[in-house]
């Protein structure tokens, strides 16, 4: 095989195309702040005055030693203090799918979530990503046929084939979303259930009309951390609330809160 | 507690009379968190595509460089020459990112950018949106070819390229930042050319 010569030029431009010139606004903001983070957590040096007298009398080579012994120790206690104060990835909302695969975002202030998709036993991986606003809260249709995710204000829904990789999209929804606000699918695969920020819940049909039911109590669903789950037979949502279990039918009947005795 | 400004880039975007290289090295060695970012904030670019080189997605690059960071925050006090910081520093991102590396498998990172609507088509392949440069079909499939023969070269292969060719690094610092002999550098950067014209070959 003949291999095909580049110029130095060629190189250069191909690479400055393929290569990010920039790192994103969000992760520059967050790295340069990292390290002032990182560091005001450390605990202070209380003896660092005390070197420039120690030498001055015969007691100052003991209380030299002193200090040196303790400085040594306040910074070891610092520096594994330290390695704490860097916020690291946290994994949510891990998600089963298809051939084994485990979808879960990894939100960190500063930087961009993005949904990470693993196998036991396996060593590949792969993300998915958005280059604006980060993927977050993915979740397996029953079948494992499709996942849906957040980007940004929208859900997405798409293809997930067993072998990891994402199909095409098959809807999305503008949203007012909050984040890790997660869609919950029914147990038919038919429908998905979010927490809107405009405190309903919106019911989509990725199969249907793409048309979305608004239904809940905006006095009720106003509490951060609101969790969802379908009936069996998926015609009623739990919303779980700070003032207790909003059950809400979805034939437009009246929602039924029990309320949390234990409060 | 730090006297760390409000703002590092608005201060570094002020028509102010910016103080040497060397001095803010020596003032961050002396535990001025400001004067770090100083020095970090004209270089966070040119770090994070040497770590992108090696770990080919942004959010492994971020972790690489926070780490890498933090880092050359704690080693600062023990670099003797303040005129060799940029090697130094990119030695130590290049090592950040390559442990990254070693701690995971094969990854395929899936932009959401890249999925089409109402189309069976499946998304098999690593893909990066990038924005366009301009030029004719021809050239900008070139670089495409370029640029997905780049991914499949090693590691250490792609960031040596991205020193030489993106960041134009001299030989001689690029050695002290991969921590090889001069020598050794000129030999990898030769040999990482052939592999890129060889892969090219094998995507046409």
């Amino acid at each position: 095989m003949t291999d095909r010569h580049l110029t130095d030029a060629q190189i250069a431009s191909a690479l400055r195309a393929h290569l990010p010139q920039t790192a994103p606004a969000g992760t520059r903001r967050a790295l340069l702040g990292a390290v002032a983070v990182t560091e005001q957590q450390r605990p202070m040096l209380p003896v660092v005055g005390w070197l420039s007298n120690a030498g001055q009398d015969r007691r100052g080579g003991l209380a030299l030693l002193l200090v040196v012994g303790l400085v040594a120790l306040l910074a070891g206690l610092a520096a594994a203090g330290a390695w704490q104060a860097i916020q690291p990835r946290r994994v949510l909302a891990p998600q089963g799918g298809a051939g084994g695969w485990i979808a879960y975002d990894t939100p960190r202030r500063g930087f961009l979530s993005q949904i990470h998709l693993v196998r036991m036993g396996q060593p590949e991986r792969a993300f998915i990503t958005d280059p604006v606003n980060g993927a977050t809260c993915p979740a397996f249709s029953p079948d494992g046929s499709l996942l849906a995710y957040a980007i940004g204000d929208e859900i997405v829904v798409s293809r997930f084939a067993s072998d990891g990789s994402l199909g095409a999209e098959v809807a999305r929804y503008p949203l007012k979303f909050t984040p890790h606000r997660c869609p919950v699918w029914s147990p038919l695969g038919d429908a998905l259930a979010v927490f809107a920020s405009t405190n309903r819940i919106e019911i989509l049909r990725p199969g249907g009309s793409g048309t979305s039911l608004a239904i809940g109590d905006a006095t009720m669903l106003d509490a951060p951390g609101i969790q969802l789950v379908w009936s069996p037979r998926a015609d009623r949502i739990a919303a779980a609330t700070d003032r207790g279990i909003l059950i809400v039918p979805l034939d437009g009947g009246a929602s039924t809160l029990l309320p949390d005795s234990t409060v | 507690m730090s006297n760390r400004p409000q703002s590092v880039e608005a201060m570094a975007a002020k028509p102010v009379e910016v103080p040497a290289e060397e001095a803010l090295v020596r003032r961050a060695r002396l535990g001025d968190i400001a004067a770090f970012d100083l020095i970090v904030l004209g270089r966070l670019d040119r770090c994070y595509r040497l770590a992108w080189s090696i770990l080919l997605n942004d959010a492994d690059a971020a972790d690489a460089i926070q780490d890498a960071l933090l880092s050359a925050w704690r080693q600062l006090p023990r670099l003797r020459d303040p005129s060799a910081f940029d090697g130094w520093l990119n030695r130590i991102v290049a090592n950040s990112a390559r442990m990254a590396r070693r701690g995971r498998g094969r990854v395929r990172e899936i932009p959401v950018g890249s999925l089409g609507l109402d189309d069976d088509e499946t998304v098999t392949e690593v893909r990066r949106d990038q924005p366009s440069t301009g030029g004719s079909p021809d050239r900008l499939a070139d670089r495409d070819s370029i640029g997905r023969a780049f991914d499949r070269l090693r590691a250490d292969e792609r960031a040596i390229l991205a020193l030489h060719y993106v960041d134009e690094r001299p030989v001689a610092e690029i050695a002290r930042s991969l921590g090889i002999p001069t020598g050794t550098a000129k030999w990898r950067l030769y040999a990482a050319r052939r592999a890129l014209e060889r892969a090219l070959e094998a995507e046409a």
